[in-house]
């Protein structure tokens, strides 16, 4: 019979929430959300390399026409892009700084997004300038690194000896590192993807955690403002009103969760064929092999950090009486939680240092930072299960204060009850 | 302390009332009685069982002074999600439901069905009315209501009152809390008089009003009384107190004395009489007079 009554406030809390359609905006932005995340760099990515029309002038007042070069690697080969350098001579330094000063002309008008000059002197210390309005574009700025470079190496290549061709090539030449995430449970996926990954499941735990928790201290706090809990409790003791509650708002977490991860997968399954319809070069992004200990843990972490929050939202709704007087008080709550995640930025760093094993120890912050760390690195299993039955005992003992303030707070009305008063109702049997 | 050495017993098939100023512990004692606060010593027992046992949850209907609802829920929802909570067969409820929305012209001839409609669409009289069918829904054999009235228009009170007495009827149990003493003299088969957290009186109505009965007597004369009848008046045997207007006296008896004794001898001592009548007191007369006036004007004029 109780059960039956569990089930009915379980079913309340859920389907008054899941009809909601602020429920339905929730769950459909999260997918949106991550839709964009998933194309945006790409296709913003591809409209910056076209849009990149702007000319860059080299200024070349090397004897051996080092600029030559620099501009037909620009070009992107013999043949390439004219629009993208030109080439501009200047044989002594009266011609340097006419030049220079047509060319500064010619960038203030937006001809000429910069120029590049290049002196004898400069090749020989290394360092050359460049100026220009697009200074901050980091790519262009290493492809003009990367071009003065080769065409410097080509020079002196030529200049000890090797024939022009062979050094060209030679000075060409590319090396990419690729990056493997290497992990006793083996090898898969990319450093750069396992971040990315990392830092999904801690914002989107954060979230729902954050979420659904106040969620949970809100409907305390409904119930409380409505006077409805007193005609509940009429009904059903005050536990099974609380765990009906968390329960169900729970659940409510949970769907959102799952529809988020089928229709992200979705999404990432056709986000390669989708990107190249509108002709957009994508890049592979692969998620690192998720075991299924992993997937576990992930879940776990989400129901045991909710339960562990929910009981201290809970607790929080329980001695207020306004939305004002929550906003307050659940900021010790909100700070665990949102200190949290702004550790996740040290821990992704060193998945392995101190602070990492403390914060997956601790129960306020091992819900997110145990998921990010298992994705980034491996974790000695006794530490994954001390963290995860710390957090257990937490969440019980968690529950069990809310429990006991949410009995006797939840039909108290007028001011805030003091510290000791709390004290005397968790020790009220 | 809300409420001192209170104890009372409401008998199986009657309507209860629990009356007194606010703040006399109404709510207090309420409270206790469903369970939702424990009192410092003593116990309760609720249809012979400790008023702390889960099981007489679903034989008991409530319905709080404060109240309130699931504002966004649709009525209907509300009702149902209410008298599953009382171990309502789910099959049962929808025409429960309707038939007391019916009752309580919540949904009726023009179409009209306010089932559907949100709570918080609802006048607070009507919120009032789903809130008090949500504490009957389950048919419990206790109904407790406190201060069932206070926000209801004529109508309304109306079928309530007309509600507790079938309740009644059915050989059902009502206790009410309330300070309109006029309802509780209708309504009531037995009363309790509550006043600063203390029990002032009990008892049947009847025998409450038969304890003070006889007390009062109103006399008019046809012309002034001379002071033969005077002196009669101010015997401190017979009269404990009165209040002379002239023509007209209201005589309050001493312990012993009798109006029948009272009225021959005024006429012996020569008045001619117009008019005798010796007065049931009211219940809010016998509530005035053992709580004192000056803590219940303060009430009045505030809610109900």
């Amino acid at each position: 019979m109780a059960e039956s009554k569990l089930d009915t406030i379980v079913k309340r809390e859920y389907l008054e929430r899941v009809k909601s359609k602020w429920f339905l905006i929730g769950t459909l932005l999260g997918p949106l959300f991550m839709g964009l995340m998933l194309f945006l760099p790409a296709i913003m990515g591809e409209r910056e390399r076209r849009s990149e029309s702007g000319t860059i002038r080299v200024v070349d007042a090397t004897p051996d026409s080092v600029g030559m070069l620099v501009v037909r690697s620009l070009r992107g080969g013999v043949a390439g892009d004219e629009s993208r350098a030109e080439w501009r001579m200047a044989g002594n330094s009266v011609d340097v700084r006419t030049a220079e000063n047509e060319a500064e002309r010619d960038v203030v008008q937006g001809s000429i997004v910069g120029y590049l000059l290049l002196d004898q002197q400069g090749l020989e210390s290394g360092r050359v300038r460049y100026s220009g309005r697009n200074t901050t574009a980091l790519v262009t700025m290493q492809q003009i690194e990367g071009a003065v470079t080769r065409a410097a190496l080509t020079r002196q290549l030529e200049a000890s000896g090797i024939e022009p061709e062979r050094s060209g090539a030679l000075a060409g030449m590319r090396m990419r590192v690729d990056t493997e995430r290497l992990s006793a449970s083996g090898r898969g996926g990319s450093g750069r993807v396992s971040v990315l990954f990392a830092i999904g499941v801690a914002v989107t735990l954060y979230l729902t955690i954050f979420m659904h928790g106040s969620n949970v201290m809100r409907g305390v706090l409904e119930e409380k403002q409505t006077r409805v809990a007193e005609v509940v409790l009429s009904s059903v003791p005050s536990d099974t009103l609380l765990f009906g509650k968390v329960l169900g708002i729970g659940a409510v977490g949970f769907t959102q969760l799952i529809v988020w991860t089928i229709v992200s997968t979705g999404i990432l399954a056709v986000r390669a064929p989708l990107l190249a319809l509108i002709n957009v070069r994508a890049q592979a992004f692969e998620l690192p092999e998720l075991s299924i200990a992993l997937a576990v843990i992930i879940v776990l972490s989400f129901v045991l950090g909710f339960l562990f929050y929910a009981a201290l939202f809970a607790g929080v709704g329980a001695i207020v009486n306004t939305e004002q007087d929550a906003q307050q008080a659940q900021l010790p709550v909100v700070l665990l939680l949102v200190m949290s995640l702004a550790m996740v930025q040290g821990i992704i760093t060193n998945p392995e240092g101190g602070l990492a094993t403390l914060m997956t120890l601790l129960p306020f912050s091992s819900p997110i930072i145990l998921p990010i760390r298992l994705s980034l690195t491996t974790v000695p299993q006794s530490e994954s299960m001390a963290s995860l039955a710390i957090l257990l005992v937490s969440s019980i003992a968690a529950t069990f204060v809310a429990s006991r303030l949410y009995r006797t707070g939840v039909l108290m009305y007028g001011k805030r009850p003091t510290l000791r008063e709390m004290w005397r109702w968790m020790r009220t049997k | 302390m809300a409420v001192r050495d209170l104890s009372l017993t409401v008998p199986r098939g009657t309507v209860y009332g629990l009356l007194g100023p606010n703040g006399a512990g109404k709510t207090t004692t309420i409270r206790m009685l469903m369970n939702s606060i424990a009192p410092d010593s003593g116990t309760i027992a609720v249809l012979g069982m400790p008023s702390s046992s889960a099981s007489i949850n679903d034989r008991v209907g409530y319905l709080p002074e404060e109240r309130g609802l699931y504002r966004k829920m649709r009525v209907r929802d509300v009702l149902h999600f209410l008298g599953r909570l009382k171990s309502v067969p789910k099959s049962e409820l929808p025409a429960r439901i309707d038939k007391w929305l019916e009752r309580f012209q919540l949904r009726g001839r023009g179409g009209e069905d306010w089932g559907a409609a949100r709570v918080d669409e609802l006048s607070r009289g009507m919120q009032q009315k789903v809130q008090f069918i949500g504490a009957l829904l389950h048919e419990p054999e206790l109904v407790i209501l406190d201060e069932p009235f206070s926000g209801l228009d004529p109508v309304n009170a109306q079928a309530l009152k007309d509600t507790v007495l079938e309740i009644r009827q059915q050989g059902r149990t009502v206790v009410l809390s309330t300070h309109v003493m006029d309802n509780a003299e209708r309504m009531c088969d037995a009363v309790c008089i509550i006043a600063r957290g203390e029990k002032v009186l009990d008892g049947a109505v009847s025998a409450v009003r038969e304890a003070y009965a006889a007390r009062i007597v109103n006399l008019t004369f046809e012309s002034a009384p001379n002071d033969t009848v005077k002196n009669v008046l101010q015997d401190g045997s017979l009269v404990a107190r009165i209040n002379d207007m002239n023509r007209r006296v209201e005589v309050e008896l001493t312990d012993d004395g009798d109006a029948q004794a009272l009225l021959a001898r005024v006429i012996a001592a020569g008045a001619r009489v117009e008019r005798f009548e010796v007065v049931r007191p009211s219940l809010h007369r016998i509530f005035l007079e053992k709580v004192g006036a000056h803590d219940v004007e303060a009430d009045m004029s505030g809610h109900g």
